[in-house]
């Protein structure tokens, strides 16, 4: 029997309802759109960016050293360096984030700022110390943050660009699975309400509008800044447009929780930050549970079964994260969102490419690089919906 | 002719991995980045250079022969948008990224006209015709792409002269 791939006229209706703080990141992005390709800056003009800014901040006296350009981060020029004051006892390690003309996402500084201090104490995650929300002092939105030390992948595995990839053997599993969900769970319990996040919108208008905005966000996305067509990516919109879920109970989303975007500590075997929180807001929680069932970041196992983040099977996640929160996992929705999540991962590699094409970023080989995980997504977006469409 | 590029890309493959990257500084780690992804996609070049025009026949084929059966059924823009797809397949002569890009670009666009006014029964057609066509696309791409080393499921697929062979 073949299902119907009906579309709903509901969601159709509110096309542009969209978290207005993205909306407007959007519309900065179109705004960017005709600049000139972005330059790299040099170590000694950011060392000399950085001490105008922190001055500004109200340092005195404090001198900048060991300033590296770091790798990683497919979409912000990242910095090292150590601030030395005097009368403080420990040089403190930072990073700085500067937002390139383009990359895979358009983000904010401000908002991941925000978050990032209203998750002191909840996860490990570094902690905010300055933003230059509009690139004021350092060139383009920035902020910088302390260093956290730890890895995203044991010495002896062999992650690839972005944590794609990484490989972890039976004890390294053991040792990150529980952390992982645990701290996936306190994210989940955190009280956005009751916290001041005034960067966030709360999709409560109707039931339908936490996966309305998300669909609404990468359909713009691709609308305005894909590299190439491709019409699978309409008829999964359609799809999406018409099995949208409603949201029983809203969360702190993290956006783009899964291996590769935590780091620990080789020794301990303890997760020292939670990473990458430029996606999250608010919405469904199978919404995070769902990046870890999108293949391309998981692995298989000795047995050759999948694993979701390379760390559990998908039943011993799902059980995993139900005995921790006390929530039920809805299966029809989790899918809805590995969908969602899966489509969305296509814009953005579709957009990193835009990016690329144009010399927006500093890191345009990556980014053109990373496009290469769309052939594999859209393997698993048409499998997902064919499968249905047979049932 | 000569020197073609098999040995101008080995020849830079050969220079950044014997005396460029040892040249850059070990703390910079950007540029150790870069410098090994130029590697890898040098390599994936070497490896794909001389299929090239075979490899887009076959996926111009397989696209424009999916979008010529259809028979679009709807409204003022589902009609509309399968003339410009008509158009576009017409004008599509010789295989090229090109054309494979305005062939996909109307049938994208078909897509989205048959949500406005399109009937139900042609939707239904079209989306699997689409998800069909996907499918197969995605196969061919992930074959042409395996060596990026982002497929979970990179076991099953054909090496790219198996791919074209069996077309």
């Amino acid at each position: 029997m073949t299902a119907e791939l009906t579309v709903d006229a509901r969601p159709l209706a509110h096309l542009k309802d969209q978290d207005r703080f993205l909306q407007e990141m959007l519309n900065q992005r179109l705004r960017k759109r005709e600049w000139g390709a972005y330059q790299p800056v040099s170590p000694q003009e950011i060392e000399e960016r950085l001490t105008n800014f922190l001055s500004a901040q109200g340092l005195e006296n404090f001198s900048i050293a060991e300033l590296s350009r770091l790798a990683g981060g497919a979409s912000k020029e990242q910095f090292l360096f150590t601030l030395l004051q005097p009368g403080k006892d420990t040089a403190e390690r930072l990073v700085l984030r500067m937002d390139p003309t383009d990359g895979v996402l358009e983000t904010s500084r401000e908002r991941e700022f925000e978050l990032l201090e209203a998750m002191q104490g909840i996860v490990p995650a570094p902690q905010p110390r300055f933003l230059d929300k509009e690139g004021k002092w350092l060139g383009s939105p920035s902020m910088i943050t302390t260093f956290v030390e730890g890895t995203t992948k044991p010495t002896a595995g062999g992650a690839g660009v972005s944590g794609l990839g990484t490989g972890f053997n039976v004890e390294w599993r053991r040792r990150l699975a529980p952390q992982f969900m645990h701290h996936l769970r306190a994210i989940h319990e955190f009280d956005f309400r009751a916290n001041s996040l005034p960067h966030f919108e709360i999709p409560d208008a109707d039931p339908y509008q936490a996966a309305r905005f998300r669909v609404n966000l990468w359909a713009r996305v691709w609308r305005e800044s894909a590299f190439a067509p491709n019409p699978v990516f309409a008829v999964v919109e359609s799809w999406l447009r018409a099995n949208m879920p409603e949201t029983q109970e809203l969360v702190l989303v993290h956006g783009d929780f899964r291996t590769g975007n935590y780091l620990f500590d080789e020794d301990s075997g303890e997760i020292t930050a939670i990473l990458d929180w430029e996606l999250a807001h608010i919405g469904d929680y199978h919404e995070d549970l769902a990046w870890s069932f999108v293949e391309i970041f998981g692995a298989r196992n000795e047995q050759g079964e999948y694993l979701c983040s390379n760390l559990m099977t998908a039943d011993e996640f799902i059980g995993s994260y139900e005995d921790a929160t006390g929530r039920k996992v809805d299966r029809t929705i989790l899918r809805f969102y590995r969908i969602l999540l899966a489509w969305s991962v296509v814009a953005m590699a579709s957009n990193g490419l835009t990016a690329a094409s144009r010399h927006h970023n500093h890191q345009d080989i990556l980014l053109t690089w990373l496009s290469m995980v769309s052939p594999p997504l859209l393997d698993e977006l048409t499998r997902l919906l064919l499968e249905e469409n047979a049932e | 002719m000569i020197p073609g590029f098999a040995i101008r890309l080995d020849s830079m493959s050969r220079a950044i991995s014997s005396v460029i990257i040892p040249a850059i500084d070990p703390e910079n780690r950007l540029a150790q980045e870069q410098a090994a992804l130029l590697l890898g996609q040098l390599a994936m070049m070497s490896g794909q250079w001389d299929k090239v025009e075979r490899y887009t026949e076959l996926c111009h084929a397989d696209l424009t022969s999916t979008a010529k059966a259809l028979k679009p059924e709807g409204g003022a823009a589902t009609t509309a948008a399968g003339e410009e797809l008509s158009n576009r397949i017409a004008a599509a002569q010789a295989p090229s990224e090109e054309s494979f890009r305005e062939v996909s670009a109307a049938l994208e666009e078909l897509v989205q006209a048959v949500d406005e006014d399109g009937g139900d029964a042609f939707r239904r057609h079209l989306h699997k015709e689409v998800l069909e066509f996907g499918k197969r696309q995605a196969f061919r791409d992930r074959a042409w792409f395996v060596a990026c080393g982002f497929d979970v499921n990179a076991g099953e697929l054909p090496r790219i002269e198996e791919l074209i062979r069996a077309g």
